[in-house]
């Protein structure tokens, strides 16, 4: 076994990773599976939300314009050779891939063989970037085509309208990729900028998963990597109050039938890691007991036929938490009513302790389910993001006890936490 | 050989796949059936209906409580086109047993499940319940209506359907809002009967389970069978076209969708259908293709530009996400690509990194279940039993010839773009 390499296990359900901290300051997961798919995923804690930030010496904070870290992960592809990595994946037969959310960016590749000379090429492009005037304005049609997609996309603008209502401040609304008018002020030096900020390896994972072995990573690692001294980022981010910003938002697109979410804010989020595991398991067994497939809600749903497609989930990050729930209805303040009322009536007549049993099972049953997937090494980088070792995670889920649900309804649940983005069908006109 | 398929009932097939790496099994109950306007609509009610209420489950609740307590279990339906077929998939994802609590039988349930789907849906009067029905028919309805939320898709099967001049392959796969209302519980409970006891139906069963117990289960389940008549098939589309069908769409979008629908007259078992893959990725497929390296990052048209492949009908789509002034300028590119393909001129960069793309998805689709009893099906619709080995073989040996005769066989045949609004 590698020196100074760590080893945690959940022995109940046969699975584990190894960890360990590589000489230029990158930490290293592995997560051994039987697979002949390799995934790796190369990822820095830096999203959308990191739009004011400084080095740790530095007096003043940089402010930069709203998609940049989007732009950045776009812009990583270009080499100084005048290659594109995408090239260099495609010789081996790589599927290369990236992609960035509010809090990260993260480059990836699967692939069968040539995993070593793949990870190789995944470790060299990240850590060398190389912007131009010129390459940074040739991606402005790219980019600006990706953001008028989604603006034809009602899914997104329902999505992106339900942050709009829940915060006033935070940077947890911003979009993604920016806007046409945002993306224009970017520049190389400002890419540059956020790149030595927060592509330094001490704010960076590697997760990989597969049949390999970390004497195979490691020695690439040694060979590519740069050892780098650590570099502390402040982010200033803006704060919250806990209610929401706005109580509606309703837009119109060419659609068929009205669609909705109803947000529900958050801003109880626990600093402890283990409370917030904790936390995080306990709301998720909660939205399941209350709008889970068997949910007294989602069957009345159901079974009226007034919603299509209903869903509901909490997310619980270390700087935005709120729970959703959605679908598509034709008259979407009924449901928002039904919802109000449901919750009250929750509130008086709790849970049966024999629901909450079987959703609790069930929900160790999903998470056992996920370790099937190729792609393990995204759920851990989320989790780990968060704080959260997801090897460990069946624990917080066992922990959870019955006694907890309704205190819970309690704190999750009020009036003021409350806000529903609609999309609309465009009036006065009809699809032909 | 690939797969060992046994006959378990007249006109039923059982192909079992063992493999021990993955926590959870699957089983897939495949109806293939002709696509065909009438029945479309049908084919994605049946199952919807029928899990509404089974004699053991009397309700959505039940039937829903039924699958968490087995282990959160996923049990429902999938409808696809397929040339001018259509595929009913019923079909099961769930546990292992041996993540059961006190020696539960994850399996039992799931049969049992199946059971109450295929042999007990609840009936009033020899027909499904009407209410059930006209409430599933209004959520089909809601759902085919609303194809156009998603524009990518939308105008992609527009296309397909402008160039199917109303021959099925070109049909909405929900069936259209009329035949879905036409739908009534009898006719609906006729067809049930005729998926059971008339269609062929392709049984595939993944993973780490008593694979005896689920055949002799399903040999039980269609025991009561005559002969079925193997009659249903599907072909390349007649490409006698004279000159291109142009279609302009007007919607109040931000950015066009160009669609251009080939014929290639190229399916499944053809001489030309491992090259026509290779062309494919060559062409227009993933981040190396040259309508990706050209129309998106040499002239930086769009974000989204490549090319699909329907080998069941032997049509190639390109579709763009273009600004509306740019119509021309990516048409043109994406011909001119076509043409240098067909002159072949294709490096060997080109051709080498897009064969040893197609063989390393191969390679990875034994790292899932629904990958695996995908490829058994598409193995046995095409009579294909060369393992993964001999597949990567064929694809090592394609040429640049052979790709730039694929080329020769593309040829144009509709034109779609779906702009936005006229000025009023």
């Amino acid at each position: 076994m590698m020196d100074g390499m760590q080893i945690f296990e959940n022995k109940s359900i046969g699975e584990k990773y190894y960890y360990k901290k590589h000489k230029s300051g990158l930490d290293v997961y592995l997560i051994p599976k039987d697979f002949s798919v390799k995934y790796a995923l190369f990822s820095t804690k830096y999203g959308a939300v990191d739009n004011c930030f400084r080095l740790e010496g530095e007096k003043d904070f940089t402010k930069v314009p709203d998609g940049i870290a989007h732009y950045l992960e776009h812009k990583m592809f270009d080499n100084e050779d005048g290659t594109d990595s995408f090239e260099k994946f495609a010789a081996y037969g790589a599927d290369a891939n990236a992609f960035t959310t509010s809090h990260m960016t993260a480059y990836l590749f699967s692939c069968t063989s040539s995993f070593k000379e793949n990870l190789a090429i995944l470790l060299d492009y990240v850590t060398k970037p190389y912007f131009t005037p010129q390459t940074v304005q040739k991606e402005q049609g790219i980019i600006g085509q990706e953001i008028k997609m989604y603006e034809d996309h009602p899914g997104r603008a329902l999505y992106h309208n339900m942050l709009e209502c829940l915060y006033s401040d935070s940077q947890a609304k911003i979009n993604v990729a920016g806007t046409v008018e945002s993306i224009s002020h970017i520049t190389a030096d400002l890419l540059y900028s956020c790149y030595n900020t927060f592509y330094n390896l001490s704010n960076m994972r590697l997760v990989i998963s597969g049949d390999v072995t970390m004497d195979d990573i490691f020695s690439v690692c040694d060979e590519v990597l740069p050892v780098q001294e650590p570099k502390k980022i402040v982010r200033s981010y803006n704060a919250e109050k806990p209610q929401v910003n706005k109580t509606r938002h309703v837009a119109q697109f060419e659609i068929a039938k009205p669609m909705f979410i109803i947000g529900v804010k958050n801003t109880d989020i626990p600093t402890d890691k283990q409370e917030f595991m904790h936390m995080s398991a306990a709301a998720s067994i909660l939205y399941s007991l209350m709008f889970g497939s068997t949910s007294p809600f989602a069957i009345d749903l159901y079974e009226k036929g007034l919603v299509n497609g209903f869903s509901a989930s909490f997310d619980l990050g270390e700087m935005a938490s709120y729970g959703a729930l959605s679908g598509e209805c034709a008259d979407p303040e009924q449901i928002y009513t039904m919802f109000t009322e449901y919750v009250e009536r929750v509130k008086r007549e709790g849970f049966t302790r024999e629901d909450f049993e079987m959703v609790k099972r069930s929900e160790y049953a999903d998470y056992i389910w996920k370790f099937d997937s190729t792609r393990l090494p995204n759920t851990f980088t989320f989790c780990m993001n968060d704080g959260i070792d997801f090897i460990n995670y069946s624990d917080s889920i066992k922990s959870v006890e019955y006694e907890e649900m309704l205190p819970l309804v309690n704190k999750l649940f009020r009036d003021e936490y409350y806000c529903m983005s609609v999309v609309e069908p465009v009036k006065g006109e009809k699809n032909e | 050989m690939l797969y060992t398929r046994q006959n378990i009932a007249p006109g039923v097939y059982f192909t079992p796949s063992k493999t021990c790496k993955f926590k959870a099994n699957a089983i897939d109950v495949r109806f293939i059936t002709p696509l065909d306007p009438k029945t479309a609509p049908m084919n994605n009610l049946v199952f919807p209906v029928i899990t509404r209420a089974t004699e053991k489950y009397p309700g959505t609740l039940e039937f829903r409580r039924a699958l968490l307590n087995l282990y959160s279990a996923a049990f429902g339906d999938d409808v696809t086109k397929r040339g001018d077929l259509q595929i009913l998939k019923l079909g099961s994802d769930f546990l292992n047993d041996k993540f059961a609590i006190g020696g539960d039988s994850i399996l039992d349930g799931i049969l049992d499940v199946f059971d109450q789907v295929l042999c007990h849906p609840l009936t009033e009067n020899g027909a499904f319940v009407k209410k059930y029905v006209d409430s599933e028919k209004e959520k089909l309805i809601d759902a085919e209506r609303g194809r156009v939320n998603n524009k990518g898709r939308y105008a992609h099967d527009k296309c397909i359907e402008h160039m199917s001049d109303g021959a099925p392959f070109g049909i909405s796969s929900n069936g259209s809002v009329d035949d879905i209302n036409a739908v009534t519980p009898e006719a609906l409970y006729e067809y049930y009967r005729y998926l059971i006891d008339s269609v062929r139906v392709e049984i595939t069963a993944v993973g780490d389970m008593d694979f005896d117990k689920v055949s002799a289960f399903f040999a039980r389940v269609f025991n009561g069978r005559k002969s079925v008549p193997d009659d249903i098939h599907t072909s390349a589309y007649a490409a006698d076209r004279t000159e291109v069908k142009t279609v302009y769409e007007h919607q109040s979008v931000q950015q066009g969708k160009l669609v251009l629908a080939f014929s290639t007259g190229i399916v499944y078992g053809d001489k030309l259908a491992v090259a026509t893959n290779v062309f494919n990725e060559v062409y227009g497929s993933g981040t190396t293709s040259k309508l990706f390296m050209n129309v998106r990052e040499k002239l930086s048209l769009c974000y989204s530009c490549g090319s699909s492949m329907n080998m069941a009908k032997g049509i190639m789509t390109v579709s763009a996400g273009i600004m509306f002034e740019n119509e021309k300028k990516a048409y043109d590119e994406i011909m001119l690509q076509l043409e240098k393909v067909k002159n072949g001129e294709i490096s060997d960069f080109e051709l080498d990194s897009a064969k040893k793309s197609l063989i390393d998805y191969i390679r990875g689709i034994y790292d899932g279940t629904g990958a695996i009893s995908g490829f058994i099906f598409g193995s046995v619709m095409t009579e294909n039993q060369k393992s993964v080995d001999e597949r990567i073989a064929e694809i090592e040996a394609v040429t640049v010839a052979d790709v730039a005769e694929v080329a020769k066989h593309v040829k144009l045949d509709t034109y779609y773009f779906l702009c936005g609004k006229e000025d009023a």
